[in-house]
């Protein structure tokens, strides 16, 4: 069990405790009871795959709650995690790379997690262990599942993961977002930026348009004769009417979005020509950003739990697996009712997890669930609006109660306070979910 | 300002007689010549002002544009033919400008 060992050399408990001493302090108390055979049940184990807003928020939730009495491992395969929820304004200027990426030192030193930087690649249920790419597994006595999103093979003719580099998708941040970035950044005067919109559900609904807003307010200044253009199957989108006035009033004339109306459903790409076919229409472009129909993350369909589109279905009390109680899934990769794919959302979620988690592994007392989320996006400088709600737990699903929306005609004022709001909630975040 | 860019989505075969739907939709700013820029100097009228509709030579529709129709003007119309044919769209800008489209209809 070289992995195994690898695991627990990274283990630093609370107040400056190897793993090792505590290791040797429970052996020799188990030792006196002349039982030491309970002591490897004795601590419940976590394993958490996914170190994004759910995984990660889940497993300081629960290895700092239980303090100690709770063996959580997290398994994420990069070592630096670059979020989503932000990345846009990294593509717009208005935050720097390194602001938008997050070390898991912190979960570690902090909160005694053992962090495994490799890939989950199957679940054994009956077994209850998850294998490692890297040629390990780990047991668990729960599993929590937050794999976010992989894209669906196919869905846009022409494209697939070896396309990438020429026509990149971005809707995972990292290299992606900085090569996206900077063919913006190169594109000729008066060239074409074309975005292939993804059909519902998908990671972040705003997410695309916000993306548009980003690109257009760079185009703006250095290229002011340029052109968007957005392919969308949906017929509607997420503040739609806040984003669309937001253009007309910033970035007249220079975007075009195509619905299902004109063909926007009926796309095909050429990466090789840059080529955007739109219902039989060949279209030049300088920059496509392709963003695939999405499911969940691919260990998830491995865990055979997913459903038909391919995302997995949770009971909204504790976010358990409906198809395995010992397994839950978070964020992005559920299927869990009115919430959006949000990482506000799968940071909600997570914190309902790991309370239903250590009340069924240590007895600890559970609320009634309770969940919310706000999806803040800029469109120009200090132009920022918000979409957000609460939602509680039914026994179909997570049921909105309530929500707010940003108006339109709203003063410049409102504006830039919404937009310092969501610097304030990034940073929140990121200390929630790993510091 | 960019190019004016006009688009149409007609069904490629129909049957003789039967109505089918035709969208249009042109990027254009339709400038009021009422609003004032940045630095408050008025912005001259600019708008799409004429909106035509050919089949085979004869015309099947004819529309007049005023200043109060919104930006990247959606026009949508039903109409049926007896025959096959060629259907022809063109959008007269202020400046003068026509922008035209041409589609084939197979009736069968």
């Amino acid at each position: 069990m070289n992995q195994g060992e690898g695991v627990m050399s990274q283990w630093k408990g609370n107040s400056g405790l190897s793993r090792r001493q505590v290791l040797a302090t429970a052996v020799a108390a188990s030792t006196a009871l002349s039982a030491p055979a309970v002591l490897a049940q004795g601590r419940p184990r976590v394993v958490v795959v996914g170190g994004g807003a759910g995984g990660a928020t889940a497993a300081r939730y629960i290895a700092r709650d239980s303090k100690g009495a709770v063996d959580v491992t997290l398994v994420e395969p990069t070592r630096a995690y670059y979020s989503c929820f932000f990345s846009n304004l990294y593509i717009g200027g208005f935050r720097d790379y390194a602001s938008i990426g997050h070390s898991y030192g912190a979960l570690a030193a902090n909160h005694g997690i053992n962090v495994v930087h490799d890939w989950a690649v199957s679940v054994d249920r009956d077994k209850r262990s998850v294998g490692l790419a890297g040629g390990g597994s780990l047991s668990y006595d729960r599993l929590v599942l937050s794999p976010g999103i992989d894209f669906k093979d196919g869905s846009v003719p022409g494209w697939d993961l070896s396309q990438q580099n020429r026509m990149p998708h971005a809707y995972k941040a990292g290299s992606q977002t900085q090569l996206l970035k900077a063919q913006v950044e190169a594109m000729a005067q008066g060239g074409v930026y074309c975005m292939v919109a993804p059909p519902n559900p998908f990671r972040c609904p705003p997410g695309p348009y916000e993306r548009i807003s980003m690109v257009a307010h760079v185009l703006k200044e250095t290229n002011p004769t340029a052109k968007i253009l957005i392919v969308d199957p949906k017929a509607k989108f997420s503040k739609q009417g806040l984003f669309e006035d937001g253009w007309q009033r910033l970035y007249p004339g220079m975007i075009e979005r195509i619905g299902p109306d004109f063909g926007g459903d009926k796309v095909e790409v050429r990466p090789a020509s840059m080529e955007v076919v739109i219902d039989g229409e060949v279209n030049k472009v300088d920059v496509c950003n392709v963003i695939p129909a999405q499911q969940a993350g691919r260990i998830a369909a491995a865990a055979g739990i997913t459903n038909d589109a391919g995302w997995a279905p949770v009971v909204a009390h504790t976010m358990q697996s409906r198809a395995d109680e010992n397994i839950h899934v978070l964020g992005d990769a559920s299927h869990q009712g009115d919430m959006p794919k949000s990482g506000f959302s799968a940071n909600s979620q997570a914190k309902v997890c790991a309370m239903a988690v250590r009340g069924a592994l240590t007895g600890s007392k559970v609320y009634p669930a309770r969940f919310s989320n706000t999806c803040w996006s800029l469109i120009g400088t200090d132009d920022g609006v918000k979409v957000g709600a609460s939602y509680e737990a039914t026994d179909e699903k997570i049921a909105k109660t309530d929500g707010f929306i940003s108006k339109t005609g709203e003063s410049a004022e409102v504006r830039k306070a919404t937009y310092e709001e969501s610097l304030g909630w990034y940073a929140a975040i990121s200390d929630d979910i790993f510091s | 300002m960019a190019k004016p860019k006009p688009r149409i989505r007609v069904p490629k075969s129909v049957e003789a007689g039967v109505p089918f739907t035709v969208r249009t939709r042109i990027t254009h700013p339709m400038h009021t010549g009422l609003q004032r820029d940045r630095d408050g100097n008025p912005v001259a009228r600019r708008i799409v002002n004429r909106f035509r509709v050919r089949y085979n030579g004869a015309e099947a529709l004819s529309v007049d544009l005023e200043p109060a129709v919104s930006a990247d003007p959606y026009i949508e119309f039903e109409m049926a033919v007896p025959e096959s044919g060629l259907l022809e769209f063109e959008w007269v800008d202020d400046d003068g400008s026509v922008y035209s489209l041409r589609r084939e209809i197979a009736v069968g």
